[in-house]
């Protein structure tokens, strides 16, 4: 996984596919992360994938002669993420405390967004989990599976095609 | 081939009256005569050992008063008078004793007769056991229909898909739940009040939990397991999560991100598990309505994935009739 930054004017996103494309990188995902942004750039998320014997030193490398700047990247090339949907007494059983065991468990929670009716009725929260290994996100998974027992959450997880 | 058909219900009544309009079609093409020496209902039966005349007995107004009824007849009881090649056994799935369908099925190999069963109890709670049954009499029971009525898996699987493992299977066995789904998505409605209307449109029991709750689908996920995936497994063993609890607003959120919520049956690296899972629109898991869909990973064949109806009397009756003609044709 790979964070640019862009300037917020057409056609930059372009500029980003043609040397990964050139790598021998298949991209997975891309991801404006508006949190991030800074005033007049957009900063990026890309995810792919490639096989081993692409480095991600030489994708930087490509990305940086085209002169884009790079923010960050992990050295692993492949991001695994869920999305997964709770319904329940989200908030009253402390989402926060939901979000903060899952991070503890070395995963990142990417993204939340919520529907909430009445704080004291049932509501929905859709989660994206993320990791750079595929059996860290699982185990992130049995946890919050846990979790939801415990708290008597519905929990919704994709299915892996 | 002699056949006696236990159930005289939607798949029973579909299925005579596709063998009636169809016998010179199976005679010509198969060079099979199926004759159905026996017609069974709770109350009794219609027996004629040289065959029935299925036309009459599909349109009679008042089966008691018909010549080939006999009242109080049992197929446990008179089974061995019937001199019978293979029963069909389609009286209702239950999945808490499997009764009725189980004594029929092991009266009927009992009797050296092979089984062909649409009725889904018996084979979801005692799978492994019938099928060693079966072996040591050295008869067969076939059960296409029992999952996803007009969809061949079994027979797909078996004849040409042979030598190839089959290593997950993931799909949606229950119309009646796809349906509801299908409605709150496209209606953004509650699911007490699209559960009402399909009550009312007749989509659903008055009892919904068989379908809403997963129970149908587990059933099915085990048949699956057991006969696909040469697992050993029961009912007990799936992990079953329904979907009543499921709101409008969670899939408006799983909309937003392009995914559906579907109710899927998963049986995969041992685990079996009947849930709501997020599903990408434009997935082959995105069928809507009633449609049933299966997806086989297998390892030679890779992957393939079958749309078709899961219920209805004809189309549960076409996988039925395939089963006796298979077990005819072998006969032959
Ligand atoms: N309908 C579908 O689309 C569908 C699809 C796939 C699989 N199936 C399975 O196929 C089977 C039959 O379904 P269906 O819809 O045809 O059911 P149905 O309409 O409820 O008919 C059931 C029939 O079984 C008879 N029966 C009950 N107990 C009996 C007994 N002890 N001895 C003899 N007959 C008995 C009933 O007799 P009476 O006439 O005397 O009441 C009735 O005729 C079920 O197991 C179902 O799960 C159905």
């Amino acid at each position: 996984m790979i964070v640019v930054e862009l300037s917020d004017r057409p056609g930059q996103l372009a500029r980003i596919i043609t040397p990964l494309a050139e790598c021998g990188c298949n991209i997975l995902n891309i991801h404006h992360v508006r949190e991030l942004d800074r005033e007049d750039t957009a900063r990026v998320e890309i995810s792919f994938e490639a096989d081993d014997r692409v480095n991600v030193d030489t994708v930087v490398e490509s990305l940086r002669r085209e002169g884009i700047v790079i923010i960050s990247y992990s050295p692993n090339i492949q991001t695994f993420r869920e999305t997964v949907i709770l319904i329940g007494h989200v908030f009253t059983t402390d989402i926060t405390d939901t979000i903060i065991q899952i991070a503890n468990s070395g995963i990142q929670v990417a993204s939340v967004d919520a529907r909430i009716t009445l704080i004291e009725e049932v509501s929905s929260v859709k989660m994206v989990l993320q990791s750079n290994s595929e059996e860290k996100l699982s185990k992130g998974i049995e946890l919050l599976k846990q979790i939801c027992k415990k708290k008597n959450l519905y929990l919704i997880r994709s299915v892996r095609e | 081939m002699r056949i006696a058909v236990i159930g005289f219900g939607t798949v029973a009544k579909s299925l005579l009256k596709v063998l009636a309009e169809k016998s010179k079609l199976i005679l010509d093409e198969y060079g099979v005569e199926i004759k159905t020496v026996g017609v069974f209902k709770k109350d009794g039966a219609f027996i004629n050992t040289n065959g029935l005349d299925l036309e009459k007995i599909i349109n009679s107004q008042n089966y008691r008063s018909e010549e080939e009824w006999v009242e109080a007849a049992n197929f446990n009881k008179i089974a061995g008078e019937l001199n019978c090649d293979c029963a069909v056994e389609l009286t209702p799935t239950n999945v808490e004793t499997s009764e009725p369908g189980l004594s029929h099925i092991k009266t009927a190999l009992g009797y050296g007769m092979d089984v062909v069963t649409a009725n889904k109890g018996p084979l979801a709670l005692y799978y492994p056991e019938l099928m060693e049954l079966a072996r040591q009499v050295k008869r067969r029971i076939l059960f296409e229909a029992t999952v996803a009525g007009a969809i061949p898996l079994f027979n797909l699987v078996r004849n040409t898909l042979r030598a190839n493992r089959i290593i997950s299977v993931k799909g949606i066995l229950n119309g009646t739940t796809n349906y509801i789904l299908s409605r709150m998505t496209s209606e953004k409605l509650p699911f007490k009040t699209v559960l009402k209307e399909a009550q009312r449109l007749g989509f659903a029991e008055a009892d919904p939990s068989y379908d809403v709750d997963g129970i149908d689908a587990a059933a099915k996920l085990v048949i699956l397991s057991n006969a696909l995936l040469r697992k050993e497994c029961r009912f007990k063993d799936v992990n079953r999560q329904g979907i009543r609890d499921i709101t409008p607003e969670a899939i408006e959120l799983a909309r937003k991100d392009g995914f559906l919520i579907k109710h899927l049956a998963i049986s995969e690296d041992g685990v079996l598990e009947v849930a709501p899972r997020l599903v990408e629109v434009g997935s082959s898991f995105a069928v809507s309505g009633s449609l049933n869909v299966v997806k086989l990973q297998t390892d030679l064949a890779k992957d393939l994935t079958l749309i078709g109806r899961g219920a209805g009397g004809v189309e549960t009756a076409s996988s039925v009739l395939n089963d006796i003609l298979e077990l005819a044709i072998l006969r032959r």
